[in-house]
């Protein structure tokens, strides 16, 4: 197990130092920008007014841009490892601080979407299980590829029109409240409940014709009691799992929900790094986005093998 | 055995379970704050909430001094009236001593937020610092240095002679501050301002900034006692939706299309007003093909339809330039300038003068084997943008030139437009910022500006802009100014074509906003007050 | 006869057989766009800008006054082109690593795969933000960033066949009699690898839509005034308020094609199992 678990972490650093390389030399992709973007942020805002060739002079100096690309991602390297992202551009902030008061918003809204998720899928996915091949469900399956296929973006739009718009029952506007949630985590946990809802049915499926079901069926349990605490119990335990594999999908999906929402997580923070042409900050955020998702498949593989005996004893 | 089973499983649903509510706890515990907003301020009923298109991100006057200003929070020495005209501000009066010498007399009564008195020393030190941490400022504003003279008297020393000196005063930038502010790590994160709103609290994550009534402010105590801004609403139609459901009292710039709707209805006030900005054409390179040839700009310039843009892209919201960014009313402004009417045939005809001729017959026209294909660069926040610069796109391939949009943020467009035959197609531009026609040309037209960033140099113009700025004869300033407007438009250094109106709509209970042509957007005033 | 049976099963499900309709008729409106759209999807006319949907337009027309049906008409061919593209790239440079990888084994296989695996511990849309944001928005781009990660699941399903495969007795038979090794994975481990990669391919068509809408609904993919169906709904999204049709329309496109591919590529699964179950939906 320890074992494993090292050798995911040289993964992991691989990983990341790789990432931030890609990210690094492919973000210096233009020229003589840098300096320009800096001095803009810095000494102008958000406005439409070129700074002056003074101060981009300055700025150059000051973060010794003129080095060669290789020099300043390994010093950028060195102080990473150390745990010093740099500095934002466009707030002069160290980026650790910019993302440390984003990723509260961000875990928030993952993890209620997963809940939303968990809590549209499961049941679906069990009554699927129970009704076979019935109308029912055929809709529930139907409906599983739907969910995957909505594009989330347009989902979103759809929420907004009906719920904000049409019936006023959520607001437009900020973060923080329930209220403000809700929308965000429906569009974000419908495509997750597709995927939670087959998985939930096939996993069901398989657990209802093992012996102790057939059993507890034989004593003559009712069907509620056979299917709550004899078959479900054993049937989620896959369910749990797509939680990590739903991390990546999530993680991609916060990146447009929060942005549509103007949510204030580090997916927005991305995309408003990545327009704005903010560097550092777009490499702190591939950095934490990437240990976050390896982090928690992680953990659900951990959990997986304590849940599934045969797993451990493969080990 | 299958027990032992089902209880570790049991175990581990335990642990995922416990893990989730723990994430949850631990991300409400930390924006806790957030919230309370709307608790502090039961009972008062003198609240604005605004939503705000761009984000504010900092709250250091060095840097934000433009947003502070906009929001009351800090002042200027001088101020410019909705009129554009100069009126004294921190400052009582100010006099030229010698010619690179302006001596600024301080009002006496001005007392900061923290209940300190404004005096030379804070004078001397917001210019310093805000000159220090940001060059840019210094360039703006043109000063070497600021000095005391005694506690309410200070001496503005430039480097050359310069006329414009109490107009930059005004500018939103050149915001004064006490030493007292608080500062972290050499960032100003309290600032303290003598303004009419005292800085409560700003908050990051969500981008709010929240200003509270100043009780003893020195020109009229304001009548809210509390303004709430949303910064970075960028959307045009979340501001829109955001007004309409009631969730703010103030917003700026709906969609260009909802404006006729909103107007119509009687729960809000739309008040649309002319503000010094519009929109341009901006040739990336005016040293390289193919925009070196005055009559391909030329072409260009008549080959945008303004009318059929002001009327359907900005929704009447805005007029027909006359060439040059001054909107009518300036006094600055050169009302002979005609600019280039919509004229295809006259395009044509330049085009083909300059040698571009569709030899190959496939639409396009070409010169030498290239064919005049061309790339318009615009950004997304100005709503009217993206579809102006497809408008624009349009409407050249009239004349035979392929164009195609690219829509990228601001700063990223910058070095493209050396790419053959880029354009910005630009909005913004604001034209006075301070009230004096040298910021907008020089930073524009001068060989030397810091946005002529497309290389445009008249050697004639040059040396007006100089005379201007160093001639402290009105009148001569007038004729030197409008010569070099008329010379700028002759040489299509750019192409102006319309100007822009700004909506502002509030709630109807919202009265006494009074528009100030003088912002870079908008800018709110202390004579608000909400209706019971 | 098993390729009968495969076809026969596909042909029984039923959502499978109206998603392959679906993407049929789609196909045909695509090719004859010039022909079947009503009017020039670019043609600015201002005047007649923002209408709502009617006999003359049927979807309306939008800020510009373009008729949205022809757009959209237009669109699916891009959305078709593009995506055939893409999934024509990665697949071919994921089936190519997956078998080298497979097939020789070794340190190739190590390095190979551990690049895989750098790449797969990554949100995938997250690298096409990335690699936009360095080249800047447009198709080529859009292309470029989404065939960047899009390879990898072909490599790591086709890998896996090839190594089942190559354990088989016909290979080594094929080796005995002094087979080349080009030739034993033309003549026997490609055909075997394909069955799989239909499958990912057809469902991967689905996710390359999704993918380029987002981009185009961000504002990074396919520019103005291209129809494309993310972009539209871009620009459409101003409108939310008074012309709701200017959203709905692009993004009900874009949900019943990505839709009818999935249903497809279930099916397809359906069909071809029991050889099927490596295949994993993501």
């Amino acid at each position: 197990m320890l074992k494993s678990i090292l050798k995911r972490l040289g993964i992991v650093i691989l990983v990341l130092v790789g990432a931030t390389a890609l990210v690094f030399f492919m973000l210096h992709y233009i020229p003589g920008e840098t300096p320009d973007v800096i001095a803009r942020y810095i000494f102008i805002g958000n406005i439409e007014i070129e700074p002056s060739n003074e101060a981009v002079a300055l700025i150059s100096q000051y973060y010794d841009l003129d080095r060669p690309l290789v020099v300043q991602y390994f010093s950028w390297l060195g102080e990473a490892l150390q745990g010093n992202l740099g500095m934002s551009y466009k707030t002069g902030q160290p980026v650790l601080d910019e993302i440390v008061i984003r990723l509260p918003a961000t875990i928030k809204l993952a993890v209620v979407s997963i809940l939303v998720s968990l809590i549209i899928g499961i049941p679906l996915g069990i009554v699927a299980a129970i009704k076979q091949n019935s109308i029912l469900d055929y809709i529930c399956s139907t409906g599983a590829v739907i969910g995957v296929s909505i594009p989330n973006f347009w989902l979103a739009l759809l929420l907004i029109m009906v719920f904000s718009l049409y019936l006023d029952l959520t607001p437009v506007m900020g973060s923080g409240g329930i209220e403000h949630m809700i929308l965000p985590s429906i569009t974000l946990g419908t495509g997750m409940a597709a995927v939670t809802a087959r998985l939930t049915r096939s996993s069901m499926l398989e657990v209802i014709r093992q012996d102790y079901v057939r059993t507890a069926r034989g004593k003559g349990l009712p069907e509620i009691t056979v299917v709550v605490r004899h078959a479900m119990k054993n049937a989620l335990i896959p369910v749990i799992t797509i939680i990590g594999l739903e991390m990546g999908h999530l993680l991609g999906g916060t990146v447009i929900v929060e942005t549509i929402f103007a949510w204030p997580g580090i997916g927005k923070l991305l995309i408003d790094a990545i327009s704005q042409r903010d560097i550092p900050v777009i490499q702190g955020c591939v950095v934490f986005i990437t240990i976050m998702y390896v982090f928690v498949n992680l953990i659900v593989d951990l959990s997986y093998s304590i849940f599934d005996p045969r797993i451990r004893y493969e080990r | 055995m299958m027990n032992m089973n089902i209880n570790r499983k049991s175990i581990g649903i335990w642990i995922v379970l416990a893990t989730i509510v723990g994430l949850v706890a631990f991300s409400g515990c930390i924006d806790n704050g957030e919230n309370d907003n709307d608790n502090d301020n039961i009972g008062t009923k003198q609240k604005l909430v605004i939503a705000e298109p761009w984000g504010i991100s900092s709250v250091d006057p060095a840097k934000a001094g433009g947003t502070l200003n906009n929001f009351l929070v800090l002042e200027t020495l001088t101020f410019m009236e909705p009129d554009f005209s100069l009126v004294p501000g921190l400052a009582k009066s100010w006099e030229l001593i010698d010619d690179t010498t302006w001596r600024v007399h301080l009002k006496d009564n001005i007392i900061f937020h923290d209940d300190t008195k404004l005096t030379a020393d804070d004078v001397k030190y917001s210019f310093d610092r805000n000159m220090e941490e940001n060059p840019t400022i210094r360039g703006e504003l043109g000063i070497k240095s600021v000095e005391k003279i005694d506690d309410y008297t200070i001496d503005i020393i430039t480097e050359k002679p310069d006329a414009a000196i109490p107009a930059a005063l005004s500018y939103a930038r050149a915001v004064i501050y006490s030493k007292n502010s608080i500062e972290k790590d050499g960032i100003i994160i309290n600032p303290i301002g003598t303004g009419p709103f005292k800085f409560e609290k700003y908050d990051k994550a969500s981008d709010i900034l929240e200003l509270s009534k100043n009780e003893n402010y020195w020109n009229g105590v304001p009548k809210l006692d509390t303004v709430i801004i949303q910064g970075g609403v960028g959307e045009a139609s979340t501001r829109e939706m955001a007004i309409e459901k009631g969730e703010v009292d103030f917003t700026t710039e709906p969609p260009m299309g909802s404006t006729e709707r909103l107007e119509n209805n009687p729960e809000f006030n739309v008040i649309i007003h002319p503000l010094c900005q519009g929109y341009k054409l901006n040739f990336g390179n005016l040293s390289k093909a193919p925009f070196d040839d005055i009559k391909v700009r030329k072409a260009i310039a008549y080959a945008v339809d303004k009318e059929s843009i002001v009327e359907h892209i900005l929704y009447d919201r805005g007029e027909i330039s006359n060439g040059m960014g001054f909107v009518p009313g300036i006094e600055w402004r050169n009302n002979d300038l005609v600019g280039y009417p919509y004229d295809l045939q006259k395009a044509k005809q330049l085009l083909k003068e300059a040698g571009w001729e569709d030899t190959d017959n496939d639409g396009i026209l070409d010169k030498d084997g290239k064919a005049f294909k061309m790339t318009l660069y615009t950004w997304p926040q100005r709503p009217a943008l993206p579809p102006l610069a497809e408008t624009v796109q349009s409407q050249f391939k009239e004349i035979g030139i392929d164009a195609e949009v690219r829509i990228m943020d601001w700063s990223a467009i910058k070095e493209r437009l050396n790419e053959w035959g880029a354009i910005r197609v630009s909005g913004g531009a604001t034209c006075m910022r301070i009230p004096d026609p040298s910021y907008y040309l020089e930073r524009n037209f001068h060989s030397k500006g810091d946005s002529n960033s497309y290389g445009y140099k008249n050697e004639e113009v040059d040396r007006l802009l100089d005379e201007g700025r160093s001639t402290f004869d009105k009148q001569k300033r007038y004729d030197i100014y409008r010569e070099v407007q008329e010379i700028v438009v002759d040489d299509v250094a750019d192409v102006y074509i319309a100007y822009h109106n700004l909506a502002v709509v509030t709630k109807s209970s919202v009265n006494g906003y009074v528009p100030n042509p003088s912002a870079h957007d908008y800018r709110i005033n202390s004579g608000i007050y909400i209706e019971e | 006869m098993s390729l009968l049976r495969d076809v026969r099963e596909f042909g029984k499900n039923r959502a499978a057989m109206m998603g392959l309709i679906v993407i049929c008729t789609l196909i045909m409106i695509a090719l004859s766009a010039d022909v079947i759209s009503p009017y020039d999807p670019t043609k600015i006319i201002l005047e007649d800008k923002l209408q709502a949907p009617s006999i003359e337009h049927i979807m309306g027309t939008d800020h510009l006054g373009r008729d949205v049906l022809s757009r959209i008409i237009h669109g699916s061919r891009l959305t078709f082109q593009l995506s055939i593209i893409v999934v024509t790239i990665t697949a071919i440079v994921g089936i190519t690593v997956g078998i080298i990888s497979g097939y020789y084994g070794g340190i190739v296989d190590e390095i190979l795969m551990r690049f895989v695996d750098i790449l797969l511990a990554f949100p995938s849309i997250i690298l096409a933000l990335v690699v936009i944001g360095a080249l800047g928005p447009g198709i080529n781009n859009t292309i470029l960033a989404i065939s960047f990660v899009g390879w990898l699941s072909y490599a790591r399903v086709t890998r896996g066949s090839t190594l089942s495969i190559k354990e088989k007795e016909f290979i080594e038979s094929a080796r005995s009699i002094g087979s080349g090794d080009l030739y034993i994975i033309y003549k026997h481990v490609y055909p075997n690898v394909l069955y799989p990669n239909i499958v990912l391919a057809t469902l991967h068509m689905g996710s390359v839509i999704l993918t380029v809408a987002a981009l185009g609904f961000l504002g990074l993919g396919a520019q103005p005034p291209t129809p494309e169906w993310g972009t539209m709904l871009n620009e459409g999204k101003e409108f939310l308020r008074m012309c709701p049709w200017l959203s709905i329309f692009p993004g009900l496109m874009i949900m019943i094609t990505v839709l009818a591919f999935n249903f497809i590529g279930d099916g397809l699964r359906d069909a071809l199992d029991p050889r099927m179950k490596e295949v994993v939906i993501k």
